[in-house]
């Protein structure tokens, strides 16, 4: 069984970069909204599924395709800002009622989806161009490194983009305090659709990445927001650094406990150590960004 | 160049402000004095577009502001210094410099930064401190940060929210005489403040509130001449004198 390790290992961190884009995703909106989104995971579903249509129904070049699905995806992002969150915000909506509307979203877009394109797994080809990587007795195949080196890319992608750009800065500043936010003359809901533009975008590209390494169906979301959204709430919501770290040790748990000790309660034992961790770091491995303050006058 | 006319907030049920007007001219130092639930805060609020007017009408440099949306003001050059500073403590004092001029994106980047050299030399602790996280921050350096990020972006009309909140008066005095050279150097300030007498010493001209109203107004020396016994009066809310 111990030689099993290493390969549960490495598979635990692929799977565990997958969590940790979608981690940061939810965190992204977190900062800028205070709400969690729960249909973050759809956005790597739809970004897998779209492409896969536009590669194998559509017939288009698989990099077409891929630009294709991620473009569409960022679209449903923003669309789903627009129409859903932005009328409740006019009006001044409690958090409940946007989880409530993310929640109907994570559950009319699967059933569209699989109205337009069916109930079968799809996929596309790996992408290629990498070598496969031998770490001792485990091979990594190199859609697997894409995985792996599109998550460091994305993540100082966006170190950058926050540490750097007067956008990112001013989207940081909205997480801070949105009040202070607009006094400044920031437009705190461009802010926002740019948080869901944002987290649409990682959620594709992580799907997009992932979906020829196990395929992807109109229900796979669904799995991929509670495992995001554990691993943000273990690493700390909001905080990229502690999404990486949460996603990893989410993946990592699951791969060892469904192996070990039961494919069946894999998850069950995943959960019940996160309960464990949650009791000893109830605020997560890692501080939030911000602790959002109450806005009233 | 500020000209509010009947203006009008509610909170709910509750009348912040009842059918305000004042004004403000070009290069005027002016103070709004009152107890705590006076409407000061509200007036401010109102004018930054943080609250919507319930009713009446904001008329800055002939434009009417009254419902331009908030994040607009800034850029055509209305600033605040909010009430307990509010700095952004998670970013540095740079960062928080620089977004004060994140309405003049458009402009070249030296022209931003000889600006931003210039709030430094009118704050030169801020210049030590700039890498520093602005939550780091005493609380007199974090009012000169949240003076020079409003400076940042180039207002013509400074409002300031109770600036005295929370600093020692030697602390104090030192950011009024800034908020002084500003003025003399042709920045108009509206002051909103619960220290009366540093309000009048201060200010050209002021409004004395109660209860959401204007209940006087003049030159603030004769303010403080003539009229600090009424002045007292109002913080106790009775405004009856019983002789």
């Amino acid at each position: 069984m111990m030689d099993l390790l290493p390969v549960l290992l490495v598979n635990g961190v692929v799977f565990g970069a997958i969590y940790a884009i979608n981690a940061i995703g939810i965190g992204l909106v977190y900062n800028t909204t205070g709400i969690i989104n729960f249909a973050q995971g759809e956005f790597i579903m739809l970004g897998g599924m779209l492409t896969a249509c536009l590669y194998g129904q559509a017939g288009l070049p698989l990099l077409v395709a891929i630009i294709g699905g991620v473009a569409l995806t960022v679209v449903v992002g923003l669309l789903t800002e627009r129409l859903f969150i932005r009328p409740l915000w006019r009006r001044g909506a409690k958090d409940w009622t946007y989880v409530f509307m993310l929640f109907a979203v994570a559950t009319v877009l699967p059933n569209l989806v699989m109205l337009g394109v069916g109930r079968d797994p799809l996929t596309f080809p790996t992408f290629g161009g990498l070598p496969a990587v031998q770490l001792g007795s485990v091979t990594l195949s190199s859609q697997a490194l894409w995985v792996l080196l599109v998550t460091v890319a994305v993540f100082f992608a966006l170190q950058g983009f926050f540490d750097r750009t007067l956008l990112g800065k001013a989207m940081k500043a909205t997480a801070i305090n949105r009040r202070v936010a607009a006094w400044l003359g920031i437009a705190v809901e461009q802010m926002v659709a740019m948080s869901f533009g944002l987290a649409a975008l990682l959620g594709a590209i992580g799907g997009v990445v992932f979906t020829p390494l196990i395929s992807t169906q109109f229900d796979a979301g669904v799995s991929m927001t509670l495992n995001g959204f554990a691993a943000a709430i273990i690493g700390g919501m909001g905080n990229m650094r502690g999404a990486i770290v949460g996603g990893l040790v989410i993946g990592i748990l699951q791969s060892i406990s469904t192996a070990f000790i039961s494919s069946v309660y894999g998850d069950a034992v995943t959960y019940a150590v996160l309960f464990g961790l949650l009791v000893v770091w109830p605020h997560g491995l890692f501080r939030p960004l911000i602790e959002l303050k109450n806005e009233e006058i | 160049m500020l000209e509010v006319r009947d203006l009008k907030i509610s909170y709910g049920q509750i009348e912040a402000l009842k059918n305000v007007s004042i004004q403000v001219g070009r290069g005027e130092f002016v103070g709004v004095i009152g107890a705590n639930g006076a409407g000061k805060t509200s007036l401010l609020m109102a004018l930054s577009g943080a609250v919507r007017a319930g009713g009446g009408s904001v008329v800055f440099d002939g434009e009417e502001v009254t419902h331009l949306p908030q994040h607009l003001r800034v850029g055509r050059g209305i600033a605040i210094v909010p009430e307990g500073r509010q700095v952004l403590g998670p970013l540095t004092v740079m960062e928080n410099l620089e977004l004060g001029a994140y309405q003049r994106r458009a402009e070249a980047r030296a022209v931003i930064a000889r600006d931003r050299d210039m709030i430094l030399d009118l704050f030169p602790i801020l210049r030590q401190r700039a890498r520093q996280l602005a939550a780091t921050l005493s609380g007199g350096e974090q009012q000169m940060l949240a003076i020079g990020r409003a400076l940042m972006s180039r207002p013509r009309l400074l409002l300031l929210d109770e600036p005295s909140f929370g600093l020692a008066p030697m602390v104090f005095a030192e950011i009024l005489a800034t908020l002084r050279r500003l003025h003399a150097e042709g920045l108009a300030c509206l002051m909103v403040e619960q220290d009366a007498h540093v309000t009048l010493e201060t200010t050209s001209r002021s409004y004395v509130f109660r209860t959401g109203q204007v209940i006087m107004e003049g030159s603030s020396s004769e303010l403080r001449e003539g009229g600090l016994v009424l002045v007292e009066e109002s913080y106790l809310g009775s405004g009856e004198k019983s002789s």
